[in-house]
C-alpha cells in the first residue's frame, strides 16, 4: 500500500502489544506504544524511513515496558496476597 | 543468540505464560478474593481505563457466560478478535490482510480506546453500562 519503490519494508509498529497493554494491562504504557505506532506509520508513509525506524524502536520499548510492567503488578501482588490466599483456601477446604 | 533462537524462546515463554494465566483464570474468580490485583489506575486515580474489568471478563469468557464478560469490558471481545485475526494473518494460517496493518490502524485504536474509557467512566444511561 504505502510501500514506496526504493524503500524497505514498513518497520514493526508493534501495534498488537499496545493493543494487549491497553486492554490487560497498563493504560499509561499502552497509550505510548499506540503513539508511537502511529508515528512509525505516518513517519513511513511520508517516506521518512529513518523516522520511522526510531519510532519503531520507541513502539518495541514502551510494548516492553508494558509487559514487564504488568507480570510485576502480577508478581509483587502475588508475592504480597496470593500465598496468603492460597493458605486460607487450603485450610478452608473446598470453594 | 541468534535472533530465530532468542523468538522461539519468546514465544514458549510467552505461551506457558498464557497457559499458566488461563488455568489461574478459570479457577478462581477475581471478583471474590484477594487473588487477582486491582487496577493500579482506578486505585490511584479512581478512574476506570480501558483496561479495567478485563480480568473478570475473561473469568466470565472462560466459563462462557458471554453476557457477564460483556458488561465488565466490552473492548476485550473486539481486541481478542483484532489480535487473533492479526496472529492468523502471520503465521500465514489465514490469508488476506492483518487489520492492524492499516495505515491508519493506530489512531483509530487511540480513538476507540480513549472515547471508551471517557464514556465509561460517566455515570448517567446508557453509559452506565459500559462501567466495569
Amino acid at each position: 500500500m504505502e510501500n514506496q519503490s526504493n524503500m524497505p519494508p514498513k518497520p514493526n509498529n508493534y501495534l498488537v502489544w499496545a493493543i494487549l497493554s491497553t486492554v490487560f494491562c497498563c493504560l499509561a504504557t499502552g497509550i505510548a506504544s499506540i503513539v508511537y505506532a502511529s508515528k512509525v506509520n505516518e513517519a513511513y508513509a511520508r517516506g521518512e524511513y529513518e523516522e520511522a525506524q526510531k519510532a519503531s524502536k520507541n513502539a518495541k520499548t514502551w510494548a516492553l515496558v508494558g509487559a514487564g510492567l504488568s507480570v510485576l503488578i502480577w508478581v509483587i501482588y502475588f508475592a504480597i496476597f496470593g500465598f496468603a490466599f492460597l493458605g486460607a483456601m487450603a485450610n478452608a477446604g473446598s470453594y | 543468540m541468534r535472533a530465530a533462537t532468542k523468538k522461539k524462546y519468546l514465544i514458549i515463554i510467552f505461551g506457558v505464560l498464557s497457559v499458566l494465566a488461563i488455568l489461574l483464570y478459570f479457577s478462581f474468580n477475581p471478583e471474590n478474593g484477594l487473588l487477582f490485583p486491582k487496577c493500579p489506575f482506578y486505585h490511584f486515580a479512581g478512574i476506570y481505563c480501558s483496561g479495567c474489568g478485563t480480568q473478570r471478563a475473561i473469568h466470565d469468557l472462560l466459563h462462557l457466560r458471554i453476557t457477564d464478560a460483556l458488561s465488565h469490558n466490552i473492548l476485550l471481545f473486539p481486541a481478542i478478535i483484532v489480535v487473533f485475526q492479526h496472529i492468523l494473518v502471520k503465521t500465514g494460517i489465514l490469508r488476506g490482510r492483518s487489520l492492524l496493518g492499516y495505515r491508519h490502524a493506530p489512531i483509530v485504536v487511540m480513538i476507540i480506546v480513549v472515547l471508551f474509557m471517557v464514556l465509561r467512566n460517566l455515570k448517567f444511561y446508557p453509559f452506565e453500562y459500559l462501567a466495569p
